[in-house]
């Protein structure tokens, strides 16, 4: 198992980054979304709306091979790494967009009137007064998501990115040991998610040094 | 309510035959024939997880039968050539799609398969085997399959024979590779296996197993051959050619000894 186990350790960091690199684009997509709900056009809204029902009303695997296989047709030559980004980036996008508006809209309005009362622009009102209250709320939920992104992110060997999931099935394939391989792979992920866990203490207890939530 | 109910399926109709359309569309992808492979490299994919025809070593490399006839062919065609894995049950549609130029994967020539790809000329043929583990002995034909759990893997012709036959007297569970299905067998979580028999063979050769190969009477046998995407007439033309050369000049059969081994009937 010794031998196998660097391999494994390198098809982590695949896992890693393609899940750092769809959290990261994701973040942007879920923020235009909200932005895009907030609108004040009608059919702007409705895209928004429709888009995010799309997303989460169809299973990820789905979606990869969608874009994967059907991409070709349309003109969208993607290689499989950066199909599994683009692909994660847009589904989570759309999961955490939702988390980032019950965040932003759990702030009391009151907050708001005061604020803008106080002569702060809407956005400014944004960013001094319910950023700041919403952050805390928003950092828990956002985690949560990029833990079921990390372990998404086992779906894409079905586009061949040799990931730690699907690493693990092809060294099944010269070891003949589905266990230990499996247990070995197992335990990356723990690690990989328990990171995760840290670096959102660390990120909450940062957003919630000021405020008693 | 039924307004609502309305509301709520528009969008979704619309989704789904969205998704109708562009999974059609990609059927008929833009693929290349041999002269622009000439130009470019030759793209070549198998599963990466099927002993000993193509598989991930210990040190990460990928090795196999199939692997090494790649190689041949590319060599005696005269073309660089990538070989790439891609997962067993999205191969044909990646191929399809135009994602690589050639399957070289130790794919069976069936009529389904047919009607997505083509084929060239077969590189070798393999049959379906049934495996048991040594202390069972009321397994002597397939009527004896009834009540028993029985292994096939996902989207091989030991699949499809099992879901053709079963006819509710068996069960049927699929498993996603070899080492996983042989697991399957010794643990007992399955009675019977339905494998193709070289893979078997070889991994027999490499550890023991508490497993036998039983006689069933007649299964079937399918050729296994190279699959290349629809109407690529030079592509297959090539790639025939440089099988036929292979076979003469011996390479081929080096290939066989080093990965096959003896004792283990091949053509």
């Amino acid at each position: 198992m010794i031998e196998i186990s660097p391999l494994l350790v390198k098809a982590a960091w695949v896992t890693i980054d393609i899940s750092v690199r769809a959290l990261f684009f994701g973040f942007f997509i879920a923020s235009t979304l909200v932005a895009l709900r907030s609108s004040r056009i009608s059919p702007v809204r409705w895209l928004a709306r429709a888009y995010i029902s799309v997303v989460r009303g169809t299973p990820y695997f789905v979606q990869l091979l969608l874009v994967f296989y059907g991409g070709p047709a349309i003109g969208l030559h993607l290689d499989p790494f950066t199909c599994g980004v683009v692909v994660g980036a847009f589904n989570i996008g759309a999961y955490m967009s939702e988390a980032i508006r019950g965040a932003l809209e759990s702030v009391e309005s009151g907050q708001n009137e005061a604020s803008r009362s106080l002569g702060f622009g809407r956005f400014a009102t944004l960013q001094h007064i319910i950023l700041p209250q919403a952050a805390s709320l928003m950092i828990r939920s956002i985690g949560v998501l990029a833990i079921i992104l990390v372990k998404n992110s086992s779906l894409v060997s079905i586009i061949s990115v040799v990931e730690l999931t699907y690493q693990a099935q092809r060294l099944i394939g010269s070891t003949y040991r589905p266990l230990e391989v499996f247990l070995l792979s197992a335990l990356m992920y723990i690690v990989i998610i328990y990171a995760v866990m840290g670096i959102v203490e660390f990120l909450y207890r940062r957003a919630t040094r000021y405020t008693y939530l | 309510m039924t307004i609502h109910k309305k509301s709520f399926h528009r969008p979704l109709i619309g989704a789904l035959t969205l998704l109708g359309v562009i999974s059609f569309a990609s059927m008929s992808a833009q693929a290349r024939d041999f002269s622009e492979i000439q130009a470019d490299v030759f793209q070549v994919a198998n599963s990466g997880a099927y002993p000993p025809f193509s598989y991930v070593d210990t040190a990460g490399n990928l090795v196999g039968f199939d692997v090494d006839i790649a190689e041949a062919l590319a060599d005696r065609m005269g073309v660089d050539v990538n070989i790439q894995t891609s997962p067993w049950n999205g191969i044909v549609a990646a191929l399809a799609g135009g994602r690589f130029d050639a399957c070289i994967c130790s794919m069976s020539v069936t009529e389904e398969r047919e009607r997505a790809v083509d084929f060239t000329d077969s590189y070798y043929s393999s049959g379906l085997s049934i495996w048991v583990r040594q202390e069972t002995d009321d397994v002597n034909s397939i009527e004896d399959f009834a009540g028993k759990r029985v292994g096939s893997t996902l989207g091989e012709t030991g699949n499809q024979w099992a879901t053709e036959n079963s006819n509710g007297n068996w069960r049927n569970q699929t498993f996603q590779g070899l080492p996983d299905m042989l697991n399957g067998l010794t643990t007992g979580r399955i009675d019977v296996m339905i494998a193709d028999d070289i893979p078997v063979y070889v991994a027999l050769n490499d550890q023991e197993l508490p497993i036998k190969q039983v006689e069933v009477g007649e299964l079937p046998s399918w050729p296994a051959a190279i699959a290349i995407q629809k109407n690529k007439p030079e592509l297959k033309e090539a790639l025939n050619t440089a099988l036929a050369e292979i076979r003469e000049d011996g390479t081929y059969q080096a290939i066989v000894d080093k990965w096959i081994g003896e004792g283990v009937e091949f053509d």
